[in-house]
């Protein structure tokens, strides 16, 4: 039994733990960097900061376990949010309107997604490009010459609110989310039947499971996370924007694929997701206070997601090597 | 009509004339509806706006046929055009030598852009998405970073000459691009149709296995394909300075969707190895079409989104609907006749004693009869086994009998009673489990979240009951008498574990038939034991089992009854108690087995030099050092039990894995084997045991099929040859009857036995020296068998060495001089032809498997 551990841990755990490492390293050398670094309200600050792309990252999981691709999440989100602010404002301000719309549009997109690719059985990449352009068209439409801004109080407190003066609002909802998510992703059918279509979606339809329903609905929830992603960003902000979204498919796919998330599916883990949205973090946090402008902190985030990937795609490789000469032995 | 004509076109030129079609109807439209639309300004104009995009869709193009793609396209452009711009406006804003240099700058950057995407997705095998999104992401930082966020305005007017040169003759505007595009179009037309290099992404797309296995650098074509991309967008960044006069930190933006979209608009297929170039221009046409009309109409750009969105869509469904159509209708077709099975499935339990028949069940693919009026009963109680040889139809009744195939005609009876099974869910609601012989566990998933996959016991009806299930999982495994942690992710078990844990699975769904297909393929003896026992034991208890294995003395040890099929005809049930291994065999083959293989001997000279001799080759971990040695003429077997390692030698020989020592020498000559490449040259040929996965490029032609190997070996100046390849085809479907309707067929249409054919004849086109033939007859029908055993022949008459790799002992005992026994990765036992029997070898391939066990 304790053998059995032992080899658990090597085997399965070993990437999680190099990530842990990756991410005590990065907030080493920020210390070093920064004194500050390690204070509450900084740490807090990061959190806060990459709340709304860390509920993308959650959504994208799903995507990315189950196989497939969102392309749509930036243009989505931005749609989500521009589409729900002005009929929020139109309704009378009322937050709750806002809250519901995001989810619900959000939704929506999934749904569309989802029934693109789960019932018209269009690759995840093209029906996700279609969708991006269609949200994107969508977004200019509504918000064509308007710049408009949400003051209503609840919806500030969404966005910059903290909960007793300490805790930002945007990170809590990001804990309520990745609980929830995970809850999913473990504890529901959906959640085991999210891994079987990516890793075998012909084996996972032999054994009975309705692979079409069960793809329809991780689209749906990955719709709904980013809704409430557009509703962290666009409460954040506090106007709408064209530029709303962007660069944050970037942020979560490498976020999920830096924790360990296949991008040919089957493989990947909430707890990963989040530590390579904190590792994306804790990098930028610590490129601003070195001063490094705002466009090279882009180019570093490049490098280190290529790095991280190839780091992945090596050590994968040997250890595919390994166990073959195990399961030979 | 318009239906008829269409029907005899082949896709690609069905797809072109629906394209022009829509453009056409967009170009009536626009034309009436915007004022000076119809004119030869709108071709200039056209030209001008498309001709970046259709410049970067050619790369694209080729990218996505090779199976990759490229997100990072835009960047790339943004990024060589600062570069470049900073360069020229230091070293001569206005002269020659900036704008060479310019130029040269521009083109370098994109094509290190490239270079750095082929690497990581060629050599080191990231997947392109991601690597391609972390180089844009670097691009646009870099850019940023360069420019300082704000335009470079470039004044060479020599660098600027091609992006805003125009010329006016008869009042024609025509643009320098018109001229860069039209050499593009046609080079890059003719270079697919008369390159190798075409050939090579179509194989390494389609697939990179095979590719690998006919001696093409998959590694490098990826390479090549991304390089060649990069420089696609190096012309493209001259060309967008020249038309913006300036080099902007933006420019490209979003870029690489519209190209991506223009690619897929055109036919080309994001999954790899299909596409044309003409394609991709017919959909830049009308990419470019659309986008003009609606700036000329000067309604708000977002219907461009929208409607570039909406067509990418409909194009791509449109490709889909002919087929979704007909399955739309069958479903319908079907949905009277669905019986509610919930209200039967209550009764339907282990305990129960039932009566399963199937009446004159007719099934066919795409015309080609797989099973032809086969009736079968099964009752409870009973283990009913089933055996016939691959392609039988074994698998077919198996599959419709869970679901996954629907009958063309015949009737299922429960008891009596008509039922109807056309999804898996019908077939476990009717109390049936299947165990396929390819696994279909989840390596992501733990052994209990395995076994209750798709049957979750839930909390609250929403949330896994886990621990109840662990239980249960727990208690299966104690039956089957193994010790698992059930909490362990499956990919961490063995290949034997795994087995059991498929058949726990099928346990624990309370069904009363249960079907094993080929259980005991991967397991352990000791598993068998366990297996046979829990299978005696389900009997006892009034379930029913039907087994399949190609072991018939495993069928004849557990079976009580055993069904024959033979080309998808049922033969004859008999009681087992009434029959013997060779009545069996005979009933299977349909003649007696010997004439199939039996061939004449003795071609080769004993004294002759070894063609092949290997010295103590050895790989790691999976075969010990072995030495052997082949002569012209000779046919030497391999033989073993599946994973024995007999594969695994002569990959190594072909180059396709690396050895970690030994020598090889051919024809006395000592050589080293590092890639099928290297093998082929020097006349090592190998046929794999996986026509599927490394054998053929399936949506590729028949001659194309035939002569890749050859090809790559050629040296021709990269150029196709293409009269050469006519030549083979015709050669080989004469000599080797192909059945093929003609050279341009794709070879996936053709038969399992043609394919092989195919397969075979591809190597031999090379003049091989030594053939290495793995499983050659696994999967086709009798008669294909016997050619190709005459084949066999003909190679030793013809002084070629042969090595002949086959699991079935008639086979190897049949075409072989010499025997080479294998166990568990080690040399057990060598026979020469005459004197040799089955239980000779069986008694060897299993030695040291034992000797293993009992250490």
């Amino acid at each position: 039994m304790g053998k059995l551990k032992n080899n658990r841990i090597k085997n399965v755990e070993i990437n999680r733990i190099a990530n842990i490492g990756i991410l005590i390293l990065l907030m080493c050398v920020a210390t070093a960097v920064n004194k500050s670094f390690l204070s509450v309200s900084n740490l807090l600050g990061i959190l806060e900061q990459n709340s709304a792309k860390g509920v993308m990252a959650l959504g994208a999981t799903f995507v990315l376990i189950s196989g497939g691709i969102d392309l749509s999440m930036e243009n989505g989100l931005t749609m989500m949010a521009v589409t729900a602010s002005l009929l929020h404002i139109s309704a009378g301000e009322h937050p709750l309107v806002l809250i519901l719309l995001c989810i619900l549009i959000g939704a929506m997109v999934g749904a569309v997604n989802g029934f693109l690719i789960s019932k018209l059985k269009l690759l995840p990449f093209v029906a996700t490009l279609g969708m991006m352009t269609i949200c994107k068209g969508i977004t200019h439409w509504s918000s064509e010459g308007k710049i408009m801004f949400l003051q209503s109080k609840t919806v500030s407190f969404i966005g910059r609110g903290k909960v007793f003066n300490v805790i930002p609002f945007q990170t809590i909802v990001l804990i309520l989310m990745a609980i929830l998510a995970a809850v999913i992703l473990y504890r529901t059918s959906l959640g085991t039947s999210t891994y079987a279509l990516g890793s075998n979606e012909e084996a996972a339809k032999y054994i009975g499971i309705n692979t079409a329903l069960q793809k329809f609905k991780v689209y749906v929830l990955n719709g709904s996370f980013i809704g409430v992603a557009a509703l962290l960003t666009v409460s954040r902000v506090g106007q709408i924007s064209p530029n709303l979204g962007s660069g944050s498919m970037m942020d979560a796919i490498a976020a999920a694929v830096i924790g360990g998330t296949s991008t040919m599916g089957g493989r990947g883990s909430i707890g990963g997701t989040l530590i390579g949205i904190l590792i994306i973090g804790v990098l930028i946090n610590a490129l601003t206070f070195m001063n490094v402008p705002v466009n090279a902190q882009s180019a570093i985030k490049g490098i280190v997601i290529l790095f991280a990937i190839v780091a992945d795609a090596l050590f994968a490789s040997v250890q595919r090597r390994k166990k073959k000469v195990n399961d030979v032995v | 009509m318009a239906n008829r004509i269409l029907g005899k076109m082949s896709p690609n030129t069905k797809r072109y004339w629906i394209l022009l079609g829509i453009v056409a109807a967009f170009l009536i439209i626009f034309s009436f509806t915007i004022n000076n639309f119809a004119s030869i300004m709108t071709v200039t104009n056209l030209v001008r706006q498309s001709a970046v995009f259709t410049i970067l869709s050619v790369g694209m193009t080729l990218i996505i046929i090779v199976g990759g793609i490229d997100l990072s396209v835009g960047a790339n452009i943004a990024l060589s055009g600062a570069i470049s711009a900073l360069v020229m406006n230091s070293i001569g804003p206005d002269s020659v030598l900036g704008a060479v240099i310019g130029i040269l700058v521009s083109l370098f950057v994109s094509m290190m852009i490239g270079a750095v995407n082929g690497f990581l997705c060629g050599y080191l095998g990231i997947s392109a998405f991601i690597v391609t999104l972390g180089m844009q992401a670097f691009c646009k930082g870099l850019t940023l970073m360069v420019t300082k966020s704000a335009r470079i305005v470039v004044s060479n007017r020599f660098y600027k000459w091609f992006g805003s040169a125009e010329w006016k003759i008869f009042g024609i505007i025509i643009p320098a691009v018109t001229i860069i595009l039209i050499l593009l179009i046609i080079f890059s037309i003719w270079a697919m149709k008369n390159l190798k290099y075409g050939v090579k992404l179509y194989a390494v797309g389609g697939n990179p296995s095979a590719a690998f296995a006919s001696g093409i650098n998959v590694k490098k074509t990826i390479f090549t394909t991304h390089v060649l991309n990069g420089l696609l967008c190096g012309l493209a960044t001259v060309i967008t300075i020249g038309r913006a006069s300036s080099a902007q930190p933006l420019a490209g933006e979003g870029l690489e969707f519209t190209v991506i979209t223009a690619v897929v608009l055109g036919g080309t297929s994001l999954l790899g190895g299909v596409g044309t170039l003409g394609g991709t221009f017919l959909g830049c046409l009308l990419m470019g079409t659309i986008t003009l009309g609606i700036n000329m109409v000067s309604i708000p750009v977002y219907w461009n989104y929208i409607i570039e969105g909406v067509c990418v869509l409909v194009a791509v469904l449109a490709d889909q609907l002919v087929v979704s159509a007909r399955t739309l209708f069958n479903f319908t077709y079907r949905k009277g006749n669905i019986i509610d099975h919930r209200k039967m499935s209550g009764q339907l339990n282990a305990s129960d004693h039932h009566i399963l028949e199937l009446k004159g069940i007719d099934k066919s693919f795409s015309g080609v009869p797989a099973l032809k009026n086969v009736s079968f009963r099964i009752e409870g109680g009973k283990v009913h086994g089933l055996v016939g040889e691959n392609g039988a139809g074994k698998s077919t009744l198996i599959k419709i009998l869970s679901g996954v195939y629907h009958k063309d005609a015949g009737a299922i009876f429960l008891d009596g009673e008509p039922v109807e099974i056309n999804t898996t869910m019908d077939s476990k609601n009717l109390g049936i489990s299947v165990i396929y012989q390819e696994f279909a566990l989840i390596p992501e998933l733990t052994v209990t979240q395995n076994t209750f996959l798709g049957k979750e016991r839930k909390k609250f009806n929403l949330f896994l009951a886990k621990n109840e299930m662990e239980r249960e999982t727990e208690k299966l495994m104690e039956k089957l008498n193994i010790q698992l942690n059930v909490k362990r992710k499956v990919k961490a078990l063995s290949v034997s574990r795994q087995q059991m844990v498929e058949i726990a699975k099928a346990m624990g769904s309370n069904s009363w038939l249960m079907v094993m297909d080929e259980p005991t393929s991967a397991i352990t003896d000791a598993d068998k034991e366990e297996l046979f026992k829990v299978i005696r034991e389900m009997k006892a208890g009034g379930m029913s089992i039907v087994y399949i294995s190609h072991r018939l003395q495993e069928v004849l040890e557990i079976c009580d009854d055993v069904t024959v099929l033979r080309d998808g005809e049922l033969i004859a049930t008999v009681p087992i108690d009434n029959t013997n291994e060779q009545e069996l065999t005979k009933m299977m083959v349909g003649r007696e087995i010997s004439d199939v293989f039996s061939r004449e001997k003795g071609f080769f000279d004993p004294e002759a030099e070894p063609t092949l001799l290997v010295e103590n080759l050895y790989r790691e971990g999976v075969f010990e050092p072995i030495s052997f040695s082949v002569r012209p003429g000779e046919v030497l077997g391999l033989s073993g039990l599946m994973g024995a390692g007999r594969t695994e030698i002569a990959r190594c020989i072909f180059g396709m894995d690396h050895y970690d020592g030994g020598n090889i020498y051919l024809n006395g000559l000592k050589i080293r084997v590092n890639s099928p490449h290297e093998a082929l040259s020097n006349g090592i040929c190998y046929v794999s045991e996986d026509r599927r996965r490394e054998g053929i490029i399936p949506l590729r032609s028949v001659k194309e099929n035939i002569s890749l190997a050859d090809m790559e070996l050629t040296e021709t100046g990269g150029k196709l040859d293409h009269d050469k390849a006519d030549e083979l085809y015709k050669t080989y479907k004469n000599k080797f009857r192909i059945k093929s309707t003609s050279s341009e067929q794709p070879i996936v249409r053709l038969s399992g036995g043609n394919q092989q054919k195919c397969c075979v004849a591809k190597m031999l086109a090379c003049d091989p020296k030594l053939l290495i033939l793995d499983e050659p007859t696994r999967g086709i029908d009798v008669g294909a068998k016997k050619e190709i055993h005459q084949l066999i022949e003909q190679m030793a008459r013809d002084n070629m060495a042969v090595i002949l790799i086959s699991s079935e002992l008639p086979e190897i005992m049949g075409a072989c001089d010499r025997i080479l026994v294998l166990s568990a990765g080690r040399l057990s036992g060598e026979f020469s032809a005459e004197n040799v029997t089955e239980e000779n070898i069986m008694s060897r391939a299993f030695a040291s498997h034992l000797d293993v066990k009992n250490e």
